[in-house]
């Protein structure tokens, strides 16, 4: 089953986001924040990651960039609550930093689901 | 919230204030409404279908529907308390900023302002015209803090035409204000021109700066259908060029009026 990484710096979402990912049979793993996503990320066992964007210690922008070089091919997909400039700012921003999809939080977590099978079946087709 | 006798400073001051913490609540609400959502979303799932109880699930979603509208509705109003464009003369703004920043100043570097066109109107909110002013004087300072330097400004109006030719770029106004900020510093590598102006580039020690600055300068020259450029030596200073269509008639208010008498 495709793995899928969950970086959020808030529990009570990172633990509602890994229900639902496990109840479709995806392998979940966790990291509190951007720094522990890279340092724990594995690239051969990660087809998704799903990351916050404003988190302490490295924000999810940054966490974008670094993820490209560790694998070019893994799918991302960027959530934001906002901030400051409202979640669409950050959002653009990680659009145009490389990732798959964005989500403005809150969310379908129906349409966030669909969203990920689509990316991972792509994924297996070419 | 802003009033007219409030300094540019600390309208900015305020301004961030507000959108920091309207920002922060709507952040947070948001983060608490998504896991609201996302177990009744699962909820509805696992129950029969138009089943009471799914009902009640639906009922859940539908009040985080109208609470996410509220959030919206805060971000949105934190916004508009930041940005109100208004006819505003260049040379006011950029007198302010110099006067913000001269407190400050360091005894090595010196400042040389020439004003040559003081009624050019811009239409901008003052404070971000603030914000673009005192980043790029501030940078040019950073630049120079160790050897010493100067720092040279000046504010000119330029004709369209030329600004097209400059540019090469559509151009949205007949005459343009054109601020350059030339300073005698380190200069810019050649390497690294092409990406000054990305977000999160910076030269400076891990920790030491944001790498936001020169992107929020830029974003706020754009979004008042300006430009900036800069040109540089490899090793000796830099000039930023900021062109800001002219445009609007000037309305002083009557307190204005009597006081510039």
């Amino acid at each position: 089953m495709p793995g899928i990484l969950i970086i959020e710096d808030e529990i009570e979402l990172r633990d509602m986001l890994k229900l639902a990912l496990t109840r479709k049979k995806y392998k979940v793993f966790e990291a509190d924040d951007g720094r522990q996503a890279i340092n724990r990320f594995k690239p051969s066992i990660t087809d998704l990651v799903i990351t916050d964007i404003i988190m302490p210690e490295e924000d999810g922008l940054k966490v974008i960039l670094k993820l490209r070089d560790l694998k070019p091919a893994i799918k991302i997909i960027a959530i934001s609550g906002g901030g400051k400039a409202g979640p669409g700012s950050y959002l653009n921003m990680a659009k145009a930093l490389g990732a798959d999809a964005v989500y403005s939080k809150p969310f379908s977590i129906n349409d966030l689901i669909v969203t990920i099978e689509q990316l991972l079946t792509y994924e297996q087709l070419i | 919230m802003r009033t007219k006798s409030d300094s540019l400073p600390l309208q900015a001051k305020k301004s961030e204030t507000i959108g920091a913490i309207a920002g922060g609540i709507a952040h947070d609400l948001n983060n608490i409404l998504l896991t609201i959502s996302g177990y009744s979303e699962m909820l509805r799932d696992d129950l029969p279908e138009s089943s009471a109880s799914s009902e009640k699930a639906a009922m859940i979603l539908e009040a985080v529907s109208k609470a996410r509208s509220l959030t919206n509705h805060l971000i949105n109003l934190s916004r508009q308390s930041e940005t109100v464009k208004i006819p505003v003369r260049v040379s006011d703004v950029l007198k302010e900023t110099i006067g913000f920043i001269i407190t400050s100043f360091p005894d090595n570097i010196k400042l040389r302002c020439r004003i040559t066109e003081k009624e050019a109107i811009v239409s901008a909110d003052p404070v971000q015209l603030f914000r673009v002013f005192l980043n790029l004087m501030t940078n040019a300072i950073r630049s120079m803090e160790k050897e010493g330097g100067t720092l040279s400004i000046n504010l000119a109006l330029m004709e369209g035409k030329l600004v097209h030719k400059d540019l090469n770029r559509e151009i949205y106004a007949d005459e343009y204000a054109l601020l350059t900020f030339s300073d005698t510093g380190k200069g810019i590598e050649p390497s690294i021109s092409g990406r000054i102006f990305e977000p999160f580039f910076t030269t400076r020690e891990e920790g030491k700066g944001t790498g936001l600055g020169l992107s929020v300068v830029r974003g706020i020259v754009t979004e008042l259908e300006g430009d900036i450029v800069v040109s540089y030596k490899k090793t000796k200073g830099s000039v930023f060029s900021v062109y800001l269509p002219v445009s609007g008639e000037f309305s002083e208010t009557p307190g204005e009026k009597e006081k510039n008498k």
